[in-house]
């Protein structure tokens, strides 16, 4: 009796059933990219970027900045090098 | 579609531009770059041309009782669309002509840190975050005045014929040149005269801008209790979050951007409580003049503190802001979509003055407007750091003019914004208070004076919309930002949380707002300060040196004495600051607009004999925007009309003063009649200023122009071509032949992969 209704029960609800799955991974794709999005435009990855820079040009074993010294000098920079912010 | 797995014969050309022939190739090949038109397209795209010009029938012929929003919006993103499909397109083809084989800087230069190739859509949201502003909201609030339709047609045709056009340009050359600015550009290409006329007016311009968006701020923030405590609280929240990104979690910034963001609402929240209680309405509420004191002590503090400790936290909320508020602006107004009765044009729009701005629709409408359709400003901007994250030279167009038609979005909603209001309720925030006294019972009186059709303000109006949004008056709130608060919150509350929420949701306007302004018065600030910083090294070495403490002080002490005395002007005016100095702001951006077009159109003449016959790509905005501000510009020295003309009002003033009268048409006392004359000296003196050195330039542009033209040519001031050796999609969405090529470079090891930033996504 048990798998019949419920069998039964999926051939009704079968296409609300079906959609949440794809809709769920769908959903959860775009969550996903949105976030990447977000911290690929807050600069989260640039000590990423750097230290793979510095060893595509230099080779794997150049000495990098650490993490704290590499955002240290970023701020530096930027104090030597003022962006302007439009209106 | 033929295979491209490996390079072509065609890529092969010998311009020393062979890419290696053991990698896949770095660009579509030509034959491949040809548009294919398959029916679906062309349904498309008729479908899209329809659609929006169905949307403009509805707001320029039908004459109903009320538009609706959604027509706006329709008729921006389609004519967007179009202009971005074919306009620029044309553009790319006769014009920029990019070389995908070429190396962009941000290849050549690859440093890991200033120079790095960077994902188009992620470069789109950094140029449009560094470009957008306050401006595309204020300009088209006060436009408003004007009804909705000539506001609406400049920002569209503005754009897509103009303001995108400069952007585009401006980007393209700015690559093919290392990134150099366009102040460096202006001297390359137009000699030293020329180029120093532009690098002095970029200063001036961008010290007026600071200034008035200072302003700006100000007037929104004038006894608010509630304004003043939320804005007040971003400066401790952008303290911690530098604190917290320095010594806590280095590099965590978007979890630093949400815990800043969430604090912030707090901030708003606990505004309105605050602003309620007895000690917190007398300590935050404020008058004018000690708040625009208080942000010329914030700006010159903020621009000595190292950038970690405050600039670049509150650079990281407002970038964070930006995107998130745009999106909820749009998405708001399409849910919504409230009906406007605003006319299509308004009684002022064939008449000489308003009670916003003054002016005649030509040439004024375009220079109030400004950011929104056209802004000098963004050559700056374009020419800064976005040249120097290009991956590909074909990407420039996606982000140069693709970025340009976003901040016109941006416009176009502000303005339906504020058009959704009442009219009566407009009019009372935006009449200066020297017409309106200041007073419910003026601004009432004031209003249902002007004669507009369907208006009829009433003193419970008023009062019950300032009471809604817990300030104590709205009127004479001039500066465009509270009216698009208010806009804002009339349309946020019909979403979430009904009229309860009103009052959170208009101090979100100002607090987000005046956080953008206020960043960008610190960025202009501290470029400012370099810049003459720069040029006074010229003469004494020492200040060249920008860790030399004293130097850095001296120089941003000059630069907020520059803006801060204007700013001061406009608080103290007694006809309105707002109300006159916001055409200085607009005239300023567009002079500013027409030497980048200028520079440019000198670069495209110089590039040799087959772009002759494009120029008027670039000639034809520039032509308007000079007539349209060299007009602006003598309207404002020479009118007799002492309402539009600031020489006529500065001596209409001191006649008066001579004939011993003590009081003189707005002005009630003799101090307010000296101010008058004082600030209408200042500002007929600036635009003065401003149009001399606009004139220069483009007179230096045309010379130079018209011998390239006759000599078939000039000298180029490109980079060496490199051959580049990397591969990415030109636009948002890739092509069929991209996506081949990018399957081929995905195969290659990873050791051979190209490093960026964004990849592995």
């Amino acid at each position: 009796m048990g798998p019949a209704p419920a069998r039964e029960a999926a051939g009704v609800l079968g296409r609300g059933a079906l959609i949440v799955g794809p809709v769920r991974d769908a959903l959860a794709r775009a969550a996903r990219g949105a976030a990447w999005y977000v911290r690929q435009l807050m600069g989260d990855d640039a000590y990423r970027v750097y230290v793979e820079h510095r060893r595509a040009a230099h080779g794997p074993d150049v000495p990098v900045l650490d993490e704290r010294q590499f955002w240290r000098q970023r701020m530096d920079d930027q104090d030597r090098n003022p962006g302007a912010r439009c209106c | 579609m033929t295979t491209t797995t490996r390079s072509t014969a065609e890529d092969a050309r010998d311009d020393g531009l062979a890419p290696d022939p053991t990698l896949p190739p770095t660009a579509v090949p030509e034959s491949a770059l040809k548009p294919r038109w398959t029916w679906q397209k062309v349904v498309l795209w008729t479908g899209i041309a329809l659609l929006g010009g169905v949307a403009w029938v509805m707001l320029a012929l039908v004459r109903g009782e009320t538009v609706n929003a959604i027509w706006f919006v329709f008729a921006a993103v389609c004519s967007y669309l179009i202009g971005y499909r074919f306009y620029s397109k044309v553009i790319e083809r006769y014009l920029t002509r990019p070389d995908d084989r070429r190396a962009t800087p941000a290849e050549v230069r690859s440093d890991g840190k200033d120079y790095v190739p960077t994902d188009r859509r992620v470069l789109f949201g950094h140029h449009f975050a560094a470009i957008a502003g306050a401006g595309p909201l204020v300009g088209p609030v006060l436009a408003a005045q004007m009804g909705y339709l000539p506001g609406t047609v400049w920002i569209i045709v503005g754009v897509i014929l103009a303001g995108a056009v400069q952007d585009y340009l401006v980007l393209f050359f700015s690559m093919r040149r290392g990134g150099r600015t366009i102040g460096q550009m202006a001297r390359q290409e137009l000699g030293r005269i020329g180029g120093t006329a532009a690098i002095v007016a970029s200063l001036l311009i961008m010290l007026i801008i600071v200034a008035i968006l200072a302003l700006v701020v100000v007037n929104s923030l004038g006894e608010s209790p509630w304004g003043v405590f939320s804005v007040s609280m971003t400066i401790p929240i952008a303290l911690f979050m530098g604190v917290y990104l320095r010594y806590l979690r280095p590099g965590r910034i978007t979890e630093v951007s949400i815990i800043g963001f969430v604090l912030l609402m707090a901030a708003i929240v606990g505004g309105g409580w605050v602003a309620n209680t007895t000690w917190g309405a007398d300590l935050f509420h404020l008058d004018r003049t000690t708040i625009a004191i208080g942000i010329i002590i914030y700006g010159f503090i903020a621009a000595v503190l190292p950038v970690w400790l405050l600039l670049a936290p509150r650079d990281y909320l407002s970038t964070f802001m930006k995107i998130g508020v745009i999106v909820m602006l749009a998405g708001a107004i399409v849910i919504v979509r409230p009906e406007i009765s605003v006319p299509a044009v308004s009684e002022f729009a064939s008449g000489e003055t308003g009670p916003v701005f003054s002016g005649s629709l030509f040439p004024f409408l375009f220079v109030t407007i400004a950011c929104g359709a056209l802004s000098g400003f963004h050559a700056l901007i374009a020419s800064g750091t976005t040249p120097k994250l290009l991956e590909k030279e074909r990407q420039a167009r996606f982000i140069g003019y693709g970025g340009m038609l976003m901040e016109s979005f941006v416009a176009i909603m502000a303005l339906v914004a504020a058009i959704s209001l009442d009219r009566g309720i407009y009019f009372a925030m935006n009449a200066s208070a020297a017409a309106t006294g200041g007073t419910i019972e003026g601004a009432v009186a004031f209003v249902n004076s002007l004669g507009l059709a369907g208006v009829n303000l009433t003193p419970d109006m008023l009062s019950s919309t300032a009471a809604a949004v817990g300030e104590e008056s709205i009127v004479s709130r001039t500066g465009g930002a509270p009216t698009l608060a208010l806009g804002l919150a009339h349309i946020m509350q019909q979403l979430f949380g009904g009229a309860a929420m009103m009052g959170f949701w208009y101090h979100f306007a100002i607090m987000f707002e005046a956080l953008f302004i206020l960043t960008a018065v610190d960025a202009g600030t501290r470029v400012a300060r370099f810049m003459l910083q720069d040029s006074v090294g010229n003469v004494v070495p020492r200040f060249r040196d920008v860790t030399w403490r004293p130097g850095v002080w001296l120089c941003t002490l000059v630069m907020v004495a520059g803006w801060g005395s204007i700013l001061y002007l406009g608080v103290t005016d007694p006809l309105g600051g707002i109300n006159t100095f916001f055409p200085l702001f607009g005239i300023a951006n567009q002079l500013l607009a027409a030497i980048a077009l200028a520079v440019v159109l000198a670069i495209v003449a110089k590039r040799g004999r087959s772009y002759v016959r494009w120029l008027w790509i670039v000639a034809v905005p520039l032509a308007f925007t000079a007539v349209v501000t060299i007009t602006a510009s003598f309207e404002k020295i020479f009118s007799p009309v002492p309402a539009v003309g600031y020489w006529a009002n500065h001596n209409a003033f001191k006649d008066a003063l001579a004939a011993g009268e003590t009081s003189f048409g707005t002005a009630p006392s003799v101090e307010a009649m000296e101010a008058v004359v004082r600030n209408t000296f200042v500002q007929g003196t600036l635009s003065i200023i401003f149009v001399v050195l606009a004139i220069v330039v483009m007179v230096a542009a045309l010379v130079t122009t018209v011998k390239a033209i006759r000599a078939g040519g000039g000298e180029n001031h490109e980079d060496e071509p490199v051959a580049s050796r990397r591969f990415a999609p030109a636009g948002l969405l890739p092509t069929a032949a991209e996506k081949e090529i990018e399957a081929a470079w995905a195969q290659l090891p990873p050791e051979k992969q190209p490093v960026s930033s964004g990849g592995g996504h």
